[in-house]
């Protein structure tokens, strides 16, 4: 039987020469994956567009918007503005599309609610017209489209992209010409570059993680926590950021460690953890090893009074408590938005969205909506198209929306989610929305639902966040008879 | 005190991963075509076990002869139709044609069934408890199965006429066919065997793990290292070779760290080709 074929061996050395290829091709991905994202690129392109009359498929009714040789875009003095052109920039196809779809999804529906609305009022009932790309999830595309909406489309405002690696070249192109964008990227350098045009309302990573911290220390007091997290992108950055913010609330990181994505068995890890004897587990996990990770928690009997994911990713999917059902219980997600956080406009945005597109909004949907409703209530403020007015009146927001209030950092203020970010040559960070805007959700009979804040004050009022208590500390798995 | 409890659970995943490779193992051994797709059927069954589970109430242990009829019937039709032309032709045909297979299969269940989980809820199995450890009653009854069916398969293979008649094919088709074998028949048969053991292995995955439609790729990637592990056709070897590579994920994850178990397997496979390249449980050569 175990004759040497020719054959047999041939097949055996292809087999190990595509093992070896797949194991490198996965590791050179990993380390490409985990590197930091590409540098800006230092393009100097001279702006001189030739006035292309190709391009106006649409009829466009005032004068044509003619692109001038200056950076200066519409024309202030035509009197009776009957559109304003955003150009919004997602990844619409490659494997990230269903992401940039639904945040598509997002902006055009705030478009829709202004444009039924009356449009922009101090521009006379100007629509809202939105000019939408597809950058693939491309840096480069990413930037070249955005590019494109501003010399070629005339848009006077931005919103984009989702993944840092493509909304960082995006918003270099918006700064050089001077559009104000507002956007959505979770990358601390998002705002970190001293630049004075991008703007970002949600919340991001630290912030996720400070609240997650509050939650932990303010009502449960908890002293020691474990980090068991994804080894991808957002799971390695958030350990990291976790990390560094443990002490600041007194909390000790007594066992960290990462794991590879679809892992089949998680015991090991966990045994360890048990050992370990944390407070809290702070977990970043996709959602079959979310899954994975509540069922063998059970299996080898690891007790905390918290399971607590900064951010949700697998933990906050609606699968985690269709598949997970009474194992998903008691799990908390420290997340950007909720469905039923008691936000003004929550409860009509969440109703209005599912009208129109059928299915629940997400927090991406969400991030996006925002973004669009501070650019949108931002040109209203300005009565102007005019890039620099529309600026200005950025700068000015203070308003509250469906993810809690919002107002930017300005220049020289010296604002930092975290002093870390020094070490990352981040001297400040430029309009990043100084609240947190982060709350805590627990499945609670299988349904999500905001526990905490209990209650914002904002402006002398009270606003009630949360829709529920929490149940903590979490009870043993004995005690759930499970 | 958690040594002992590791090396537990190393085990019993290994007896899963030893499921998944002898039915990989046989059909190299005999046919000489690396099923690459084998993950992929697995992935199937999985399916079928869910649904049966889901529509039925059957349970997944139940559900393991219905799922290898099924992918008994899947292998042979596809064997007769399209594995057999490529039966003698060179090794990488023979890979393209089952990598076209496994991506078909994929993308075929990612469209039916979506790309999204699915586990067979309230069927998380009871936690045992004995001198301090802890078993899940589903896992061990996992493990006891794959053992049984890897000693069926062995008894069938090693001690029936039909066993004979293809350990022979696999030495030498040509003498086969001369003895009166019918090769064709025989190597039809052992194909559909081979996709029928996945189908009992992707039933009992079920009951530990999560179904999505990539599902396969991790099962067939051990399932590969296991195979050159125990020797290739060696069934006694895939078992052995199971365990072993069930124990290194775990004590690796768990001394090491669990970002780098897959490392843990490589190493050894690596240095098992170095050394011993006929595979470990591999008899010496007459």
């Amino acid at each position: 039987m175990s004759e040497g074929q020719p054959s047999r061996r041939t097949a055996l050395k292809i087999a190990v020469t595509a093992i070896v290829c797949g194991v490198i091709a996965g590791v050179g991905g990993w380390f490409i994956g985990s590197a930091a994202a590409p540098p800006p690129r230092t393009e100097t392109k001279t702006v001189t567009k030739t006035v292309a009359p190709k391009t106006y498929t649409t009829t466009v009714t005032p004068p044509p918007v003619t692109i001038t040789k200056t950076k200066t875009v519409t024309v202030t003095a035509t009197p009776a503005v009957k559109e304003v052109k955003i150009g919004t920039v997602w990844p619409l196809t490659g494997p990230i599309a269903a992401s940039g779809e639904k945040h598509l999804k997002g902006v055009e529906l705030r478009v829709k609610e202004v444009n039924e609305a009356g449009g922009i009022k101090s521009l006379g009932g100007a629509k809202i017209k939105l000019v939408v790309a597809d950058n693939q999830g491309d840096p480069k595309i990413s930037a070249s489209e955005t590019e494109r909406l501003i010399t070629t489309e005339g848009i006077v405002g931005f919103i984009g992209c989702y993944t840092s690696g493509t909304t960082l070249p995006a918003t270099e192109v918006t700064e050089r010409y001077k559009i104000p964008a507002v956007v959505s990227a979770g990358s601390p350098k998002v705002t970190g570059r001293g630049f004075k045009y991008v703007f970002r309302a949600h919340a991001e990573v630290f912030k996720t993680a400070k609240v997650t911290f509050e939650f932990l220390k303010k009502v449960m007091g908890v002293k020691t926590a474990a980090i068991v997290m994804d080894s991808g992108a957002y799971g390695s950055i958030s350990a990291k950021v976790c990390s560094a913010l443990a002490p600041d609330y007194g909390i000790d990181i007594v066992f960290k460690e990462l794991f590879p994505t679809g892992t089949t068995d998680m015991k090991p890890l966990l045994l360890k953890v048990k050992e370990a004897a944390p407070e809290a587990i702070l977990a970043v996990a996709y959602i079959a090893d979310a899954l994975l990770m509540v069922r063998q928690m059970r299996e080898v009997d690891l007790n905390v009074k918290a399971l607590i994911a900064p951010g949700g990713a697998g933990f906050n999917d609606l699968t985690f408590i269709k598949e997970g059902g009474k194992l998903a219980e008691y799990v908390l997600i420290g997340i950007y938005w909720s469905p039923d956080a008691g936000w003004p406009h929550n409860a009509e945005f969440v109703k209005h969205y599912t009208e129109v597109y059928g299915e629940p909004p997400d927090p991406l949907v969400e991030e996006a909506y925002e973004a669009a409703y501070v650019l949108f209530d931002a040109i209203e403020r300005a009565g102007s198209t005019d890039p620099e007015k529309i600026r200005e009146a950025l700068v000015a927001t203070e308003t509250i929306w469906t993810a809690g209030p919002i107002k930017f950092s300005k220049p020289g203020e010296g604002f930092l989610l975290h002093p870390m970010l020094k070490k990352l040559g981040i001297k400040e960070q430029i309009g990043e929305n100084i609240y947190d805007n982060t709350v805590i959700v627990q499945v609670q009979d299988g349904k999500f639902v905001t526990v905490w804040p209990e209650t914002v004050t904002w402006k002398g009022k009270t606003i009630k966040v949360a829709a529920a208590k929490p149940r903590v500390p979490m009870p043993t798995w004995k005690e759930r008879g499970l | 005190m958690l040594l002992p409890q590791v090396i537990l659970e190393g085990v019993m995943v290994g007896g899963i991963y030893a499921l998944a490779a002898t039915g990989l193992t046989l059909v190299l051994g005999v046919m000489r075509v690396l099923n690459l797709a084998h993950g992929h059927f697995m992935m199937i069954a999985m399916y079928l076990t869910y649904f049966l589970y889901v529509f039925f109430g059957l349970d997944p242990f139940l559900s393991i002869p219905i799922s290898m009829l099924f992918l008994f019937a899947v292998g042979m039709a596809l064997q007769r139709t399209i594995v057999r032309p490529v039966i003698d032709a060179p090794v990488v045909n023979q890979m393209i044609l089952m990598i076209g297979l496994l991506i078909f299969l994929e993308n075929m269940a990612a469209f039916l069934w979506t790309h999204n989980y699915r586990a067979l809820k309230g069927y998380e199995g009871v936690v045992l408890s004995f001198f301090g450890f802890r078993l899940v009653s589903t896992r061990l009854a996992a493990f006891a199965m794959a053992v049984i069916i890897t000693v069926l398969l062995y008894i069938l293979v090693m001690r029936t006429k039909w066993g004979r008649a293809v350990r022979a094919c696999s030495t030498d088709p040509d003498a086969a066919m001369l003895m009166g074998i019918n090769v064709p028949r025989i190597r039809l048969q052992a194909f559909g065997l081979g996709v029928a053991l996945a189908g009992a292995a992707g039933s009992l995955i079920t009951t530990t793990y999560y179904i999505f439609p990539s599902v396969g790729m991790h099962y067939i990637i051990v399932a590969l290292v296991i195979v050159v592990l125990g020797g290739m056709g060696n069934i006694f070897g895939a078992l052995a070779g199971g365990i072993i590579l069930g124990l290194v994920e775990a004590l690796t994850s768990f001394y090491v760290s669990s970002q780098l178990k897959l490392i843990g397997v490589f190493i050894v496979f690596i240095l098992l080709l170095l050394f011993r390249p006929e595979g470990l449980f591999a008899r010496k050569r007459g």
